[in-house]
């Protein structure tokens, strides 16, 4: 009796501890490796065999938007009549973009001037398919009402849009165009004074880095372009 | 009874065999570790910065991401499958060390190895899925000053030769797994000695073609005039550091280059100050 009930218990006790060792494993079995890598493979077969296709819709900035364009950033940005937008709505013209920021008294006057030159130096015709981008550094004072008085002053013609984002879109915007900015201890900034080419779907065509550059080889780039 | 001993020995055996097999650090998910304020000297400053920089309270990964974590992220993500890679955001090398899209075993890594070939970009959306950011660079810096028993590491005897045994020996032939070394004052680990990090900010760091010549750092970096500056001329690591995030670009991929996420304290769920 005594050994019978001492095998039933045993019994009893591996069938506990199966079931805790079944439950740790469904628990765990859920993230272990090896599942996940099977599941990988199975995907990936299922993917090369063209029979998920339905699953590339979950990511329609890659089905929309040309590769390499900006204008699958999700960031928005509110321009100096206080308008929201998102990046893509600059889609459908050839945009130069620069980022600076409107109370730097240094180099960003040159940057604009220096863009503001292209603009003039361009035939008046290519209005329409040439727009202007400023892309401020200092969100935090470079509201739309700033950006708007900077547009007045700096007497900008109804081609510029000045955008102001917040701190990651700027962030990320800067790592796109290639952009290094630092705000320094007196509120300053520091930054690269860089133009930028943008296709009319928002892929990088051309740089012109530092200031007081020859435009010729830019001007001549968006001519070709624009033919 | 010889049986039963036998059956119980097997149980423990294989619970054990299971437990250690289990990687309990990805099932755990990257736990935070709370870095409370305080202030670090950085190595480089401009004229009229002060010596110390202030750094708030905020959460850093106790670990960096690893292969496997970064799977998962783009298991949930495929545009940022490397077959789905775009220039713009991440250059060739971009996870070359995957056999394939979705699996991350490549020679001279684990699975439970720091993910490396990564982009800012790449880096950025992982952490954003996660609900979280990169670590600034004075938060990393910040983070990283603190020696294994002390939150300045510089005070403690050793702590110093330890980080640079780094830099002096040859890269690893295998990437080792993350946790392998001590944790830090703080509970991190792994910021020194395994490989580099992204930081999110690390193009605040100028080098050329900056505005205003008094800004610009390359003076201090390659110049002994400028090298006053430094408040630190035996930190050898933080240099290296500089020079690095100053030659980056967002879509550059290093084969000894990952990353770790950070956050804001107060949007953190569950913490408390």
């Amino acid at each position: 009796m005594n050994r019978l009930f001492q095998a039933y218990s045993m019994k009893v006790s591996c069938c506990i501890s199966l079931l805790l060792l079944a439950i740790f494993i469904e628990l765990a079995g859920a993230t272990t490796p090896m599942k996940i890598a099977e599941m990988a493979k199975q995907k990936e077969m299922e993917h090369s065999s063209g029979m998920a296709h339905q699953s590339h819709r979950d990511q329609p900035t890659i089905e929309i938007f040309h590769r390499n364009s900006l204008y699958q950033l999700e960031s928005t940005w509110l321009n100096q009549y206080g308008e929201q937008l998102e990046f893509a709505n600059l889609r459908g013209k050839f945009q130069l973009v620069t980022m600076a920021y409107t109370l730097c008294n240094q180099a960003c006057p040159i940057l604009v001037a220096d863009l503001k030159r292209i603009e003039q130096l361009l035939p008046a015709s290519l209005g329409e398919e040439l727009g202007f981008v400023f892309i401020s550094i200092d969100p935090q004072r470079d509201t739309p009402d700033q950006l708007r008085s900077y547009a007045e002053k700096m007497a900008l013609s109804t081609n510029w849009q000045l955008l102001q984002g917040d701190s990651m879109g700027v962030l990320e915007m800067a790592a796109l165009l290639g952009v290094r900015f630092r705000k320094e201890l007196d509120g300053t900034f520091s930054h690269s004074n860089l133009i930028t080419l943008l296709d009319k779907e928002g892929v990088i065509i051309f740089r012109l880095e530092g200031l007081r550059q020859d435009p010729a080889l830019l001007i001549q780039t968006i001519l070709n372009a624009t033919q | 009874m010889n049986w039963h001993r036998i059956t119980r020995l097997l149980w423990v055996g294989v619970l054990g065999i299971v437990l250690t097999a289990y990687p309990f650090n990805m099932a755990w998910g990257n736990r935070s570790v709370r870095i409370p304020s305080g202030s670090y000297k950085p190595l480089y400053r401009n004229e009229g910065e002060p010596f110390q920089v202030e750094v708030t309270s905020f959460l850093l990964d106790k670990f960096p991401t690893t292969n496997q974590q970064f799977l998962n992220f783009i298991q949930q993500h495929a545009q940022w499958k490397r077959s789905a890679r775009q220039d713009l955001f991440a250059d060739s090398r971009y996870l070359a060390h995957w056999s394939s899209d979705l699996d991350p075993h490549g020679i001279g890594h684990h699975l439970n190895s720091p993910v490396t070939n990564v982009s800012w970009f790449a880096a950025t959306a992982y952490c954003r899925a996660q609900g979280k950011r990169l670590p600034t660079v004075h938060e990393w810096e910040y983070a990283a000053s603190a020696g294994f028993f002390n939150p300045d590491g510089s005070a403690e005897p050793g702590f110093k030769e330890h980080v640079l045994e780094w830099y002096a020996r040859p890269a690893f032939r295998t990437l080792p797994a993350i946790g392998r070394g001590l944790t830090n004052y703080w509970g991190v680990a792994d910021l020194h000695g395994l490989i580099w990090e992204w930081v999110l900010d690390f193009n605040s760091v100028l080098v050329t073609g900056e505005s205003r010549g008094d800004g610009g750092l390359e003076r201090e970096l390659f110049c002994g005039a400028g090298s006053v500056r430094s408040s630190n001329f035996e930190d050898y690591p933080a240099f290296m550091r500089f020079g690095l995030r100053s030659s980056l670009k967002a879509h550059y991929t290093l084969n000894n280059l990952g990353f770790r996420c950070a956050s804001d304290l107060n949007l953190q769920k569950g913490e408390y100050k």
